[in-house]
């Protein structure tokens, strides 16, 4: 495992596996790089295709530090991580694969860097921040006193994090209020595609984001937000687009 | 050939019970250890599964959108004698079992 040290002092870590052109992949809120990259076979499915990877566990879960305070946490802090990350293993130019927030810190990684992304692969996502659609302090009143959420697919995500062991609650809770202080409106010129579940309600309207950014759009039928990413239709949709 | 059976392994962190996403392989589809098997969805995560063997696939336990619990046979492989037994754990008697072919009853 390597650890890099964010512009803030928090650490963060990562794995690597050899290949050609390594691919950057980076998870989503309350998940892990092994949970969402190894454990659903994208690491070998790379190396199948003769691609390396670097995974990295975002600042607030796996390995890396979690720290309390929302003002550690932004698209742009995810984002710089990520840059750093890229340098520490001098990868000058990547292709990316993001999911859900971890699609959100990829889009502003390409903006902030445009030369370091190659080609962008965004799974999960819609036209806006989905905490902030949400309501942060609604979300963090469910995850942490219990409150009811009226948003099936937000009250599924917060079953989700109660049950996760790769984040905890108070740094959830700041990522969330973070995350959501900072609209998303990082606009990536590179080649993208977007990638969602065909009943992926935290990202249903991913469509109008592939218009918005001149991307390709693939849709996986049945998939909701929490089984999408393992799909095989995603995988082999990823690897053609950044062949 | 042997049949050798696998069951649901243990995926870790408690969980008990997974729900099929999708199978990659058919019966009398030939995989090699390791390939992609399997997606599986417990409460936590999706996890894909490698097949633990090569072999041919005789039968699939459980269809799509089912559910398993763990220790619940998964999948059955065809492999030549030679080779059963030699992965993971056989969970029958290693004797081979003696197949005794049975004939239909004579309608007349």
């Amino acid at each position: 495992m390597g650890r890099v040290s964010g512009v803030d002092g928090v650490s963060i870590a990562y794995m690597t596996e050899p290949g050609e052109r390594p691919v950057l992949l980076v998870h989503g809120f309350a998940s892990s790089a092994d949970l969402t990259w190894e454990m659903t076979g994208w690491v070998r499915a790379l190396a199948d295709a003769g691609r390396g990877s670097v995974r990295v566990d975002l600042r607030g879960h796996g390995a890396s530090d979690a720290p309390t305070d929302p003002a550690s946490y932004s698209p742009a802090l995810l984002a710089a991580d990520l840059a750093l990350v890229l340098d520490e293993e001098r990868l000058s130019q990547v292709d990316v694969i993001g999911y859900s927030m971890g699609a959100q810190a990829a889009r502003v990684l390409a903006c902030l860097h445009p030369d370091r992304v190659r080609r962008l692969v965004l799974g999960g996502i819609g036209t806006q921040e989905q905490f902030a659609v949400w309501g942060a302090e609604k979300f963090v009143g469910a995850l942490e006193r219990d409150e009811p959420l009226v948003d099936p697919a937000a009250a599924d995500l917060v079953a989700a994090i109660t049950a996760s062991s790769v984040i905890h609650s108070g740094a959830a809770a700041a990522c969330i209020r973070g995350m959501a202080a900072h609209p998303m409106t990082a606009m990536p010129a590179q080649p993208t595609l977007v990638v969602a579940g065909g009943a992926d309600d935290v990202a249903a309207d991913a469509a109008a984001l592939a218009t918005q950014l001149g991307a390709q759009f693939v849709s996986i039928p049945k998939r909701t937000h929490r089984n999408a990413v393992s799909a095989r239709a995603f995988k082999q949709a990823a690897l053609e687009f950044l062949a | 050939m042997a049949e050798v059976t696998f069951n649901l392994p243990d995926l870790g962190e408690g969980l008990l019970e997974a729900k099929v996403l999708e199978w990659f392989v058919a019966v009398g589809d030939f995989i090699e250890r390791g390939a992609p098997m399997i997606e599986v969805e417990t409460t936590k995560s999706t996890v894909e599964l490698p097949s633990p063997q090569s072999g041919t696939i005789a039968k699939r336990h459980v269809s799509e959108d089912a559910s398993l619990e763990v220790g619940d046979p998964l999948v059955t492989f065809d492999v030549p004698d030679d080779q059963a037994g030699i992965v993971g754990t056989v969970p029958e008697e290693s004797k081979p079992k003696r197949r005794v072919m049975l004939r239909p009853p004579d309608d007349d």
